[in-house]
């Protein structure tokens, strides 16, 4: 049988996008799911975006990636979140269609050349040597791949637990991979248990709607893609509830039937979405919690009850939706449950998500530990890009924690102890100011464009884009306003009339000024798009900030551009603590950077390391001998 | 624990228990309907939903009676079209699977009538004049009226190469509970096996090879047909699309008198020929049913009143059978609860 180039395992998320990434990138890519009717899924809220996750999935429309579009074409209701708060928090977010995300994300797979779908149940990665050489399916065929990438997301020894009732499934209703997970802890992969959840469906019509708070998107054109043109569409509403004190008092009374306390599960869920359970346990002060009331598609009457996540049984759930103002006669269609799956260790990949013990064998998304369709596709396009790149034997890819939201999702990955399922926030990443969502194509699309995922055409565009921006800002810069422009406006809304001429950037640098107010001030500005308009608002306001994270930046890339040899014998060090050796031998850091973000390495370990490093290299440089990371192997 | 009382409740929501639950609350009846997978009821393994006079005759009985799947079927076809073959005249209705699915379920959400719930049945018992329906998940259901129509899961086993798993579709958990109360209840079971064939990319497909056939719908899209004689029996292979929205080819042969096993090597054969590109293999599926001469025309079983089976659990059938026996089942009940009340 022919050799693919590049074999993804799973169709979700991180799937989807390592799959379209390889062929679009002229790889000749198989895809195999274990159901066809089930391609990028979202079995919990069909919900995209968000703080921190809208961030991401613009960073993969910049590199060409495909979830922003999809959003885009199938959402119902978008909005973009934290919209009066400072511009490195506000992200868009969107509720789609579940059921139309999945059939035109299906389409687009179907319509790309080099791509190949097949519907099997894969029960082995066939490696020889350290090397994956391919996958075995449980039907018995065999599939050879230059490079593999496993994508199977919860479904690795997948356990559904509801009440006291638990029984093995990968999503509810089918069937989980049980051997995969065998067969990876057989060639050397350390896996953990993880948990998550989702909160039970509501029908429509059972809902009493007017004792909610109707939340509805925005009015302007808000996307994920910058590249698609952009539609206003007619948009559904959401609603939001509260829970109440009665509503604790019965988690409080069933809480002994909790699988969380009972001990059927023991493993970590994600701390950021909590279950009710949870929540009334660890706020016993609080006495309200939000929920958020959000459909799942134009054509279905099922609710999803956002902040009502729980796997206690069926009965307790009716009971406990029954108190919150709304729900008082709601009828579940789906119960709620959790799921307890395996997951891959991250300290064992590298920042290209290859793994580090078996060659050509990449792994991305909830597989890797994380929560969120965001996170997955994001490492779904990187690991795509570099299963595509190591197929034809180019080198890596690999993005800084000051380039992307993605970098920081990698390199917390390969530098972290994972206790539970990592989930993206804007607190994670120190460049926050720089790494926004609004820029993120005039950051990447050159990337995008390198590899071939985005067209000349839109790379054009964001060229384009970023050049208009720059000379803006330097115009406004030199450009007066005199004070009869303006002063009439100023006065309007309460503030104090000029005195003299200003420049439009120390005016756009006031706190209480926004380019609202000088948007048609001259005839050529009204060609100007909002969304420039924005940039060049935040450029300026921020400059200060901005340059000093520049500075920041510089000064740490003399970190990471420090490489650790391949093999060095970390234990080897002298005068670096126990703690440290134990923990740089476990993640096996490639830069000083990295070896500083694993936790348990202090600044005095790092001194050390750096002068060791230096006579290494010296040395190094004399007899041109060892192989450094970077480098081609 | 919480006991909820209904008219009828539907385990299985297939085509026979969509279209029971839907018939019954037609009549004002308050159905139950349960679903193993809120993601694949009215599930349609492929798109060929008419393909002899049989089917056609159930057609034209449920568009009569106004029944969901034929108005469904007539909103998502996308070939309506006739074929000459064995001397007979065999007409040929493809739907669009997806949209067919989608459109079920949303028209069977909107019924005020039908409450439809994603669970699992562990047990049933006959209470006083009542059935107790007993959930995975602590739940107990009470009601008059019962139809069980949950298709081939009785005992379902898969068979695709060496892959050999419990599942009452390819894919899905099984649900071994409703078998135990059968066979508690002195209900004979029989075994059968019924075969799905493959699904095939459509890039690539030799198409000058196959003869295509005409369209009766504007607009539609077209399917090809293959003559071949395989051990001297006559075989025909119909290839059309499986919905609007994607390119999968699915495969249909019409001779059902060749045995499944047999049915797949002839495939086999013909893919060496073809190359085709096989996105989902077929597979065997092993299942018990229920031997159908306990049966009442009613389908109630015998003695056991107010248990009514519909759709493949009685056997293997075509899919407009299936939806035939809800209609039948699901009016039935509607009327056997007029009477006793009456």
């Amino acid at each position: 049988m022919k050799e693919f180039d590049v074999i993804v395992i799973g169709a979700g998320h991180a799937g989807c996008e390592a799959a379209l990434a390889a062929a679009r990138m002229e790889c000749s890519t198989l895809i195999v799911t274990i159901n066809l009717d089930k391609i990028a899924l979202m079995p919990c809220n069909p919900a995209v975006g968000g703080v921190g996750k809208g961030h991401l999935v613009r960073e993969i429309d910049a590199l060409g990636g495909e979830m922003g579009k999809n959003s885009d074409a199938t959402y119902m209701q978008i909005k973009t979140l934290n919209s009066s708060k400072g511009p490195a928090v506000q992200a868009p977010r969107a509720q789609t269609d579940k059921k139309a995300y999945e059939d035109r994300m299906k389409k687009v797979l179907l319509n790309e050349k080099n791509l190949f779908l097949k519907q099997a149940l894969v029960t082995e990665i066939i490696v020889e040597g350290n090397e994956a050489k391919g996958i075995k399916t449980k039907s018995g065929e065999k599939y050879y791949g230059k490079t593999t990438v496993l994508t199977s997301g919860t479904f690795l020894r997948g356990k559904i637990v509801i009440g006291h009732v638990e029984f093995p499934a990968g999503r509810a209703g089918e069937l989980p991979a049980e051997e995969l997970s065998f067969n990876l802890k057989r060639i050397g992969l350390e896996l953990g248990r993880l948990q998550t959840a989702t909160p039970p469906r509501a029908h429509k019509r059972s809902i009493d709607f007017s004792k909610m708070k109707p939340q509805p998107g925005d009015e302007g054109e808000t996307s994920f893609s910058f590249f698609a043109t952009k539609k206003k569409r007619a948009q559904e509403l959401c609603y939001l509830t509260y829970t109440n004190r009665n509503t604790h008092q019965v988690v409080h009374k069933f809480l002994h039937l909790s699988p969380i306390k009972t001990g059927i599960i023991s493993e970590h869920g994600p701390r950021y979405c909590p279950s009710i359970d949870r929540k009334v346990i660890n706020f016993p002060e609080k006495e309200a919690h939000p929920v958020f009331v959000e459909p799942e598609g134009f054509r279905t009457e099922e609710m999803y009850l956002q902040g009502l996540t729980t796997a206690l049984p069926p009965y307790v759930q009716q009971e406990i939706v029954e108190t919150v103002p709304g729900l008082e006669r709601a009828w579940i269609m789906r119960p709620g449950y959790a799921v307890v799956y395996d997951h891959i260790k991250p300290y064992q990949l590298r920042p290209t998500l290859e793994t580090k013990i078996i060659k050509n064998l990449f792994t991305a998304g909830q597989i890797n530990g994380t929560t969120g369709y965001e996170e997955a596709a994001a490492q779904g396009i990187i690991a795509g890009i570099n299963a595509a790149l190591k197929a034809k034997g180019k080198p890596s890819f690999i993005l800084g924690r000051d380039e992307a939201y993605i970098g920081v999702l990698l390199d917390d990955l390969v530098t972290k102890e994972l206790d539970e399922p990592y989930r993206m926030f804007t607190s994670r990443a120190e460049y926050r100011l720089i790494l926004r969502a609004d820029n993120a194509d005039i950051r990447l699309s050159h990337y995008g464009y390198k590899f071939g995922l985005l067209t000349e055409e839109n790379y054009k565009k964001v060229r384009e884009k970023a050049q208009k921006i720059g000379n803006l800002i330097n115009r406004f810069k030199i450009e007066n306003v005199i004070p009869a422009e303006l002063d009439e406006k100023l006065v309007k809304i309460g503030l104090k009339p000029l005195r003299a001429g200003v420049k439009i950037a120390d005016l756009l640098r006031r706190p209480e000024i926004n380019y609202m107010l000088i948007k048609n001030l001259r005839s050529g500005f009204k060609k100007i798009e909002d969304g420039i308009w924005k940039q060049i608002e935040l450029e300026i306001k921020y400059e200060g900030y901005i340059k000093r994270q520049f500075e920041q930046i510089e000064r740490y890339r003399k970190m990471e551009e420090w490489k650790i040899p391949v093999d060095f014998d970390f234990s080897s060090l002298k005068n670096v603590t126990f703690e440290a050796k134990e923990k740089m031998n476990r993640f096996r850091p490639q830069s000083l950077g990295q070896a500083s973000r694993i936790a348990g390495v202090s600044p005095a370990d790092i001194a050390v390391m750096m002068i060791y490093l230096k006579q290494l290299q010296t040395k190094d440089r004399r007899t041109k001998t060892g192989t450094w990371h970077g480098e081609k192997e | 624990m919480k006991k909820e009382k209904y008219d009828l409740i539907v385990i299985g929501a297939g085509h026979a228990g969509c279209e029971a639950a839907y018939q019954a609350a037609l009549n004002k009846r308050d159905v139950l309907l349960l679903t193993i997978n809120l993601d694949s009821i009215a599930f349609l393994i492929n798109s060929f939903v008419v393909f002899d006079e049989n089917d056609m005759k159930y057609l034209r009985e449920l568009k009569k009676g106004h029944a969901l799947t034929a108005k469904v079927l007539e909103e998502t076809k996308f070939f309506d079209g006739e074929l000459f073959h064995s001397r007979e005249v065999r007409p040929i209705i493809l739907v669009d699977t997806r949209e067919y699915f989608l459109k079920i379920k949303s028209e069977i959400e909107r019924v005020s009538y039908i409450n439809l719930r994603q669970d699992m049945v562990v047990d049933i018992v006959k209470k006083d004049k009542n059935w107790l329906v007993l959930s995975k998940f602590g739940h107990e259901y009470l009601s008059t009226n019962l139809i069980i129509c949950c298709g081939s899961f009785l005992s379902g086993q898969y068979k695709m190469g060496k892959d050999v798993g419990f599942a009452g579709r390819y894919g899905e958990i099984q649900a071994p509970e409703i078998r135990d109360f059968f066979i508690r209840s002195k209900i004979k079971l029989k075994k059968t096996s019924l075969s799905t064939l493959p699904i095939i990319e459509q890039r690539d497909l030799p198409e000058e090879r196959f003869l295509p056939l005409e369209n009766k719908i504007k607009n539609g899209m077209t399917m090809f047909f293959f003559k071949s004689i395989y051990k001297n029996k006559k075989m025909l292979i119909l290839i059309g699309p499986q919905g609007r929205s994607n390119s999968y080819l699915t495969l249909k042969e019409l001779d059902s008198k060749i045995e499944t096993r047999e049915k797949l090597k002839f495939l086999t054969r013909l893919n060496g020929f073809f190359k085709f590109k096989i996105v989902r293999p077929g597979y065997i599926l092993n299942h018990e049913y229920i031997e159908p001469s306990q049966i009442i025309p009613t389908l109630e079983i015998k003695n056991h009143q107010s248990l009514f089976v519909a759709g493949e659990i009685s056997g293997p059938k075509s899919f407009l059978q299936c939806a035939y026996e809800g209609f039948v089942a699901g009016s039935n009940v509607s009327c056997e609860t007029i009477r006793s009340e009456g």
